[in-house]
């Protein structure tokens, strides 16, 4: 089933997508857990500038800009993870460490982000696609369906590579 | 995870992939017993087993139970961390109390002992590092420039610094207030004080933009009113302070934005200007007046426009107001309030019940067209005030004297702001007010302002010389650096620094218009000066690299590579080893050591150079790309030429990949590259030529010194390449190139590579004119190779003219002697001329004969050791000749056995009618055992 290609939009207009996909996805979540939404708000600029900042990116299809902003999420997780661990090994003139145990213990840690993102680099070499589907659903936070549309493949396709890509990665983390 | 790596080998990606998916449909039972049947090894099979024991799971608490950006946000946001600080010392501070947390940083309460007394703080720690050293610096100058911003509306910058771990910190005024929309609600605020408050803002904003910051992040939580009614705006500039990319004004800022304040030109990487801050104003504006944010142009936000209450209080709105938003929030920033203080003023008018200038047209029209009309000297004139500006703050900083020169820096400022003024109020309509001009009316300016003092004067003499320098007005540069030596001699005296620096740059202004005989008093004067007061400074740098060239010109290569040696040690001492100041130094005694023919040497400056570059910028650079030229170019002098042609080569990738206009360099290097492959014979040697001629000439247009040199080196390629007429086209082009003014040596050049194409034309007599006047014109000036390349050549053409001048009597003595430096001794881009001293030596017969064939031998032994192809034209001109000699020597078996190779080759290659091998090559063998010539 081929549809006409959509016209090529313009990143703004690409970027209010995501920016309001991440932001109510983000927002949403830490409401559940009693978080603050400011973050979610810095966060997403964050993705924003860093979309942006690239030279003269022109995105000739909205596969492109979500895969970009996709790898520009899991930048960021992997970023912030570096600087929390680099913020606790830090001297002692400035301590930003956690100081509660018990914050730490509900959360995911930096080091499993760092872990993720190295298991992703694995699946990358073996699984490209695979490893696409990763990024675009999990990072960028497209339905599977969706990212099925994006790729071109059957949905059924796109199901079994997150199917297998999961369990590798989580295999991989243990 | 390793330990399966041998075993992974074997089970490749895509089985893995089957046997996962082939076992996820079996249930434990048979999955045992179809990995037995596979045979497959334990380290896959474990992995396959813990993959499908994740994939039952349902990982309700693990890694893909919540979204990455709400991982990610989780990250940032590490709850209660900044209590645990509370009591240590940051920069001399004892932090408090926390005032107030963000994704992005932490504000504290501290206080610090000056004397008797407690300084009270609020101290901003951010949770980004800047761990670059590039950041770090600019957060220094930055920080320099934001302590000269005072005023008592803006929250004044007490401390900032950088902790060991990298973390900045910034200590602020403690304000005590509340952000201005709740401050509004808070006390019930009729419209009126709504909009003194709006006016208060403005001006404050106003102050901040005539020192050129900007604050970026403009909202009512960084806009504060105390208990007093006054405003203080937190975090002015801190956006920028903590940028990590380079080139002031026109950066695209990426740190601080928050989207409902944000100018539409900062969701779109526009430079960052003032205007975004008005528009900012406009928003913090529409929310005391109308209790929401507009969007741009002040349209009422989507969601609200069903809204009726919202309705109601925009049509309640005075119509001047609505037009004042509509004008703070236009969308193309040239559309808005031209400044803050425009924006203040209008509200300031209808709170007094004048009419808005807003609603005037014609003059926001005037504004607009002038602007529109003027772009490119508005954006010039942003680069100078940047420029300016930043000159100021790393000078600054330099001096480390931060107090009183930020009063210097805050009045030089004002003049330049007032300077600009008629501009930005955009009242010089129908006039084009180019950058020449501003200069000139701000020359003039310099005695008639008042508060300037005599080292302002200086300063700004000295600083709109370096304009005019850029601008290539060198007179200019020579006449404001001459007033401003005069008068920091007189006002400052001859031993303030000031008044040293000012003398360097009168006699560097000197030597930019190559005149030498007054430069050299003016530059030994100061150099006396600077040595009794003991300066190695920035001054002393400037200075010995002018003697330097000054001694280059007056052909003194030595002292020149004295002085170049005393500004690098001085610039290690100032800047270090391995940053740019340094590799500047570098680049500058490789010069000086080519000057005396250190070859070797000059590259290993150059490597450094080089390696600095890379460090600091990467090797797809324009800088390295400029560095490896310089490198290429002395290995070619080395006679290096593998090594030339390789770097040459990555260069011009480098350059080519860069795109736009050619610069410098790329045109210099290209040049090089040609040369380089023209001394090899290489068969790109046509490409790469060309290319130097194409890329000239897109540098320059309408062509002129840099297309005369590339075509001179095309005409030496069109010869190489057998091609006579085309190569005397592209040397007549050269010549008619040549601007008048040209140096001399360019010129010489092409005088050298016309009088070969004269000579093997058959026209000697023409040749010895076209070769004399080139050696006048090269003087002993660089390269060194192309003076003895002319000698050699006149050498050949005495021998065969018709009516030889007088001086041929010595010809051959001096080309003789030329070749003879061991420098170059033998080198390929020495082989013709080896070749032509050697024919002149065989013509003179007698012990010239055996003279020829020891030098053909060495010069063909060096050709074959840089690996030049048998076949060059040159090597079988040289083959050829030798076989000549040892034919006259009597050697009649190695004549013949010379010869019969090189013919061999020649008729293979069709070479039999190229102008360098014909004449050897139609000459018949004379071996005679009996007889000499």
């Amino acid at each position: 089933m081929s549809s006409p290609p959509a016209p090529p939009p313009n990143a703004d207009a690409l970027f209010g997508e995501v920016y309001d996909r991440l932001k109510r996805m983000a927002h949403r979540e830490l409401g559940r857990a009693g978080g603050g939404t400011v973050s979610t708000t810095e966060l997403v600029h964050d993705l924003y500038l860093r979309v942006s900042r690239g030279d003269e990116l022109a995105f000739s299809d909205p596969a492109q800009f979500f895969a970009y902003a996709a790898r520009a999420m899991r930048h960021i997780l992997v970023d912030r993870a570096r600087q929390r661990l680099r913020l606790k090994a830090g001297g002692d003139q400035v301590r930003l460490s956690l100081t509660d145990p018990a914050v730490e213990a509900v959360t995911l840690g930096p080091q499993q982000a760092l872990q993720l993102d190295s298991a992703l680099d694995a699946l990358a070499r073996d699984d490209a696609r695979a490893a696409q589907v990763v990024e675009l659903h999990y990072f960028g936070g497209l339905t599977l369906d969706r990212v099925a549309e994006l790729l071109g493949v059957v949905p059924r396709t796109v199901d079994r590579d997150w199917r297998y890509a999961r369990a590798f990665l989580l295999a991989q983390m243990e | 995870m390793n330990s399966d790596r041998a075993d992974r080998t074997t089970t490749s990606a895509s089985q893995l992939r089957e046997l996962f998916e082939r076992c996820a449909e079996l249930d434990a039972i048979a999955r045992d017993v179809f990995l037995n049947e596979h045979g497959i090894g334990a380290e896959t099979r474990r992995l396959i087993e813990s993959m499908l024991a994740a994939d039952a799971r349902d990982d309700d608490d693990g890694v893909f139970a919540h979204s990455a950006a709400a991982w990610a946000d989780e990250l940032e946001m590490p709850a209660g961390d900044a209590d645990a600080l509370i009591g240590s010392h940051i920069g001399g501070f004892r932090l408090l109390t926390v005032l107030g947390q963000g994704g992005s940083s932490v504000v504290f309460r501290a206080e610090r002992r000056v004397g008797a007394a407690l300084q009270p703080a609020a101290l901003k720690l951010l949770r980004t590092g800047l761990f670059s050293a590039e950041a770090q610096r600019r957060f220094r100058r930055e920080q320099a420039i934001l302590a000269q911003l005072s005023h008592p509306n803006v929250a004044h910058l007490i401390d900032a610094g950088i902790s060991e771990a990298g973390i900045p910190y910034i200590a602020m005024e403690l304000v005590d207030g509340v952000g201005i929309t709740e401050y509004a609600e808070r006390h019930a605020l009729d419209r009126a004080a709504r909009l003194r408050l709006l006016a208060q803002l403005g001006h404050a904003v106003d102050a901040a933009h005539r020192l050129l910051i900007v604050h970026r992040d403009l909202k009512p939580s960084n806009v504060l009113v105390t208990a007093d009614g006054q405003i203080k705006v937190l975090d002015f500039g801190i956006a920028k302070l903590l940028g990590d990319t380079e080139d002031g004004e026109t950066q695209t800022q990426h740190i601080a934005l928050t989207p409902a304040y944000a100018a539409p030109e900062q969701f779109r990487r526009g430079a960052v200007t003032t205007a975004i801050d008005v528009y900012a104003l406009g928003v913090i504006a529409s929310e005391l007046l109308l209790g929401l944010r507009l969007d741009a142009d002040g349209a009422l936000p989507r969601d609200t426009v069903q809204d009726v209450s919202v309705k109601q209080r925009w049509r309640a709105l005075d119509t001047d107001l609505v037009t004042v938003l509509r004008t703070a929030l236009a969308a193309d920033a040239q559309r808005r309030y031209a400044s803050a203080r425009h924006f203040a003023d209008d509200i300031e008018r209808f709170l007094r019940n004048e009419p808005i200038a807003a609603r005037a047209p014609s003059r926001m029209y005037r504004a607009r067209k002038f602007i529109m009309r003027h772009r490119v000297g508005v954006a010039a004139a942003v680069v100078f005030v940047a420029a300016l500006i930043g000159a100021l703050g790393v000078a600054l900083w330099q001096m480390r004297i931060a107090r009183q020169e930020a009063r210097r820096a805050n009045s030089v400022s004002a003049f330049v702001e007032g300077l600009f003024a008629p501009l930005r109020d955009g009242i010089a309509e129908g006039r084009q007010p180019s950058l020449t001009e501003l200069l000139g009316k701000g020359v003039a300016r310099i005695d008639e302002t008042p508060g300037l003092g005599a080292v302002e004067k200086v300063d700004l003499l000295l600083l709109f010389g370096r304009v005019y320098d850029y601008l290539n007005e060198r007179e200019q540069l020579r006449t404001l650096n001459e007033r401003a030596s005069a008068l920091a001699d007189a006002e400052l005296g001859r031993g303030h620094p000031l008044a040293m620096e000012a003398a360097v740059s009168r006699g560097l202004a000197l030597l930019r218009q190559a005149d030498y005989t007054n430069a050299r008093p003016v530059l030994l004067d100061a150099e006396r000066r600077l040595r009794a007061a003991g300066l190695a400074n920035d001054s002393w740098i400037r200075l010995n690299d002018g003697l330097a060239l000054l001694a280059n010109d007056s052909g003194d290569p030595q002292a020149a590579l004295a002085h170049e040696r005393v500004a690098l040690q001085a610039r290690i001492a100032l800047y270090g080893d391995d940053g740019d100041e340094a590799a500047g130094g570098y680049a500058n005694l490789g010069f000086a050591l080519e000057g005396v023919g250190d070859f070797e040497q000059a590259i290993a400056a150059y490597q450094r150079v080089y390696a600095a570059r890379v460090a600091r910028g990467g090797a797809q650079s324009a800088r390295s790309a400029g560095a490896l030229t310089g490198l290429g170019s002395a290995e070619l002098m080395a006679g290096r030429l593998a090594d030339a042609q390789q770097h040459l080569r990555d260069a011009m990738r480098v350059f080519a990949s860069l795109g736009g206009k050619p610069r410098a360099a790329h045109v210099q290097g290209a040049q090089q590259a040609c040369t380089a492959e023209l001394a090899l014979g290489s068969a790109q040697a046509a490409a790469v030529c060309a290319d130097a001629v194409d890329v000239a000439r897109r540098a320059e247009n309408p062509a002129g010194n840099s297309v005369a040199r590339a075509l001179r080196l095309q005409g030496q390629q069109r010869l190489l390449a057998g091609d006579i007429d085309a190569a005397r086209r592209a040397l007549d082009e050269s010549q008619s190139l040549f601007a008048a003014d040209a140096p001399a040596n360019w010129k010489g050049r092409t005088d050298v590579a016309l009088g070969e194409v004269l000579l093997r034309g058959g026209d000697a007599d023409a040749a010895i004119a076209a070769l004399t006047r080139g050696i006048e014109r090269l003087g002993r000036g660089y390269p060194p190779y192309l003076r003895r390349y002319a000698l050699a050549h006149i050498a050949l053409a005495c021998t065969q003219a018709a009516s030889a001048p007088p001086d041929c009597g010595r010809a051959l003595a001096d080309a003789q002697a030329a070749l003879a430096d061991d420098r170059h001794a033998f080198n390929p881009l020495s082989l013709p001329a080896h070749v032509a001293v050697a024919r002149g030596e065989l013509a003179q017969g007698g012990t010239g004969v055996d003279a020829a064939a020891k030098r053909l031998r060495a010069a063909l032994d060096e050709a074959r050791r840089q690996r030049l192809d048998a076949a060059d034209p040159r090597v079988i001109e040289a083959q050829l000749w030798l076989a000549q000699a040892d034919a006259a020597a009597g050697r009649c078996e190695a004549a013949q056995t010379d010869a019969g190779a090189a013919k061999q080759l020649v008729r293979e290659r069709g070479l039999a009618s190229h102008p360098l091998v014909k004449e050897a090559f139609e000459m018949p063998p004379t071996c005679a055992t009996t007889t000499r010539r």
